[in-house]
């Protein structure tokens, strides 16, 4: 595995990190990884996520570039007037287009977590190049299922009320705050529930692998078929995967739950292969 | 803005080289040593600001990762105190020579303070070395960050554990031997000794840096380097956080640098 920085994209304004496999270890016909910014965190992730993520899937043979959109961390902003969307989608086909021309393969599979789903779901929606798209805390929305174990279980279980009190005491007691807690300076698109299973049929039926995941930090997110319940019949798709890890945080800030969000991210990896594809089908 | 990579190869480094912009490049180019993994993400912003800042005023500049740490090379529970230090030396030898610069100055930030002010005790030539917002005691500092902590992640369901031996703070890998090295660190003891001056930036005027000040001073009585002192209340808010995101303070810095 070797990494080199580079400034790419048709104004030359992006600045991204391209992992490489060893020779030997390249996977013929594996998707090449792109990570972009999760909210305005730079191209290294929070706690380092990205930079560990990229240099497992370049060691198990995938090709990952991790790179800045425009006007985030080390690009430039690009000129012309675009939605956040919008931008994201031209910056992430600049990225494949950079990484073919680095000798890296032609399908792709686009990462993101939280604001960062939203561009990867938007570029894998737009552009047949995604293969495989992850969403990690994507979008969510309350389902009866979750109203159901919002006024039961999850009222009755001893965490959460520990975890009101210490909320009401921290708030009595003060004390500064962190940067994390700052207001929200940005505004999520979401697409209405119709919107999103309307777009995930076509992406299955595209053959583009969809795994999304979602963490116990995520307030709308309650119980791990929550997902299956909010699309419906595409839950059983044999390209639609997911995952729930209730005790990691949004940022997988447990050095244990990284670890394990990596494994699983891998496991899924692997199993991109066309060879095992063709296998799983068959 | 040009990607740099510099180092051995199994311990290679990422830096960001801005060349001087306009006519007239400054003869001492400026190395900025960021802070430790935990406090690498907030204050990204402000690093990347303040090494553009300074390109603008004509400074060749460089701005790196330590080992284990960012782009760079190495795990993170690698990365320790001493051997970033001796990636500090490495960088100011790269920026010397991409750069073509005579002489050298420092900005480091947080921890990167105490490893730029190491270097210097160690050797590494420096005109000024601008210390902001200084880790001063490395067991004072940790204690803090378990302290931040542990009030970041009370809200949690499943708050990560961030006790000593618990081999993690802040969302990152901190092994014991990581912690007893980050403790030792002494900003006072390793007082820099640069040619010109050392350049206090600071937000709020905590204990620690007033007594460093009068010890920075008390050397400046023996001939030892001149002191300056930036203080931008004003503009800090009420958190370090605020201080990170305030123009001022690099405005502040860019102006210390340029009045020669």
């Amino acid at each position: 595995m070797r990494e080199r920085a580079f400034t790419f994209g048709s104004h030359a304004n992006l600045f991204g990190v391209l992992a490489e496999p060893d020779p030997a270890d390249a996977v013929p016909g594996a998707p090449a990884v792109l990570l972009a910014n999760m909210g305005v965190n730079h191209r290294v992730g929070a706690n380092r996520l990205w930079v560990d993520l990229a240099r497992r899937l370049a060691r198990q043979g995938s090709y990952v570039l991790r790179f800045d959109l425009s006007g985030l961390g080390d690009s430039l902003p690009r000129p012309g007037a675009h939605g956040d969307l919008e931008r994201a989608v031209l910056d992430l086909g600049e990225a494949m287009d950079f990484v073919r021309a680095k000798g890296g393969p032609d399908t792709f599979a686009v990462m993101g977590l939280c604001s960062g789903a939203d561009s990867a779901h938007a570029v894998a929606v737009r552009d047949p190049r995604v293969r495989a798209v992850v969403y990690v805390d994507g979008f969510v929305w309350r389902t009866p299922g979750f109203w159901l174990r919002y006024w039961t279980t999850r009222k009755l279980e001893p965490s959460r009320w520990r975890r009101a009190m210490r909320r009401r005491a921290a708030r009595v007691l003060g004390g500064p705050r962190e940067a994390g807690e700052a207001p929200e300076i940005y505004q999520r698109e979401m697409p209405t529930p119709a919107e999103f299973q309307r777009d995930l049929r076509t992406l299955l039926e595209r053959g583009t692998s969809v795994l999304s995941i979602y963490t116990g930090g995520l307030m709308d997110y309650a119980y791990r078929s929550q997902i299956d319940e909010m699309v419906g019949g595409l839950a059983k798709h044999p390209l639609f995967a997911t995952d729930y890890f209730p005790r990691a945080d949004h940022l997988f800030a447990d050095i244990a739950e990284h670890e394990k969000l990596l494994a699983r991210l891998a496991a899924w990896m692997r199993e991109r292969a066309p060879a095992r594809l063709a296998e799983a089908s068959a | 803005m040009q990607p740099v990579s510099f180092g051995t190869s199994d311990r290679q480094l990422l830096g960001v080289y801005y060349p001087p912009e306009g006519d007239l490049a400054k003869d001492a180019a400026v190395l900025v040593c960021g802070p430790a993994p935990q406090e690498y993400m907030r204050t990204h912003w402000a690093v990347r600001k303040l090494a553009a800042l300074l390109a603008r005023r004509g400074f060749p500049v460089l701005r790196f990762d330590y080992f284990g740490t960012g782009d760079s090379a190495g795990e993170t529970e690698e990365g320790r105190p001493s051997l970033w230090v001796e990636d500090v030396k490495e960088a100011a030898r790269e920026l010397l020579d991409v750069s073509g610069a005579y002489a050298l100055s420092a900005v480091g930030l947080r921890l990167g303070a105490s490893l730029a002010a190491r270097a210097s005790a160690d050797g590494l030539a420096l005109e000024d070395l601008v210390l902001w917002e200084p880790v001063v005691s490395g067991g004072a500092y940790v204690d803090e960050l378990r302290a931040i902590g542990a009030r970041k992640y009370a809200e949690l369901l499943f708050p990560p554990d961030q006790s000593p031996g618990s081999g993690q703070l802040l969302g990152y890998a901190f092994p014991a031997e990581v912690e007893a090295e980050t403790r030792a660190v002494d900003l006072a003891s390793a007082c820099p000794r640069p040619g010109r001056r050392v350049v206090m930036a600071i937000s709020e005027e905590r204990p620690e840096y007033l007594a460093l000040r009068s010890r920075l001073e008390e050397e400046a009585g023996r001939g030892g380097a001149a002191v300056a002192w930036i203080h931008r209340a004003e503009e800090a808010g009420e958190s370090l956080d605020g201080a990170l995101l305030s123009n001022a303070i690099l405005t502040a810095i860019a102006d210390a640098l340029e009045s020669t």
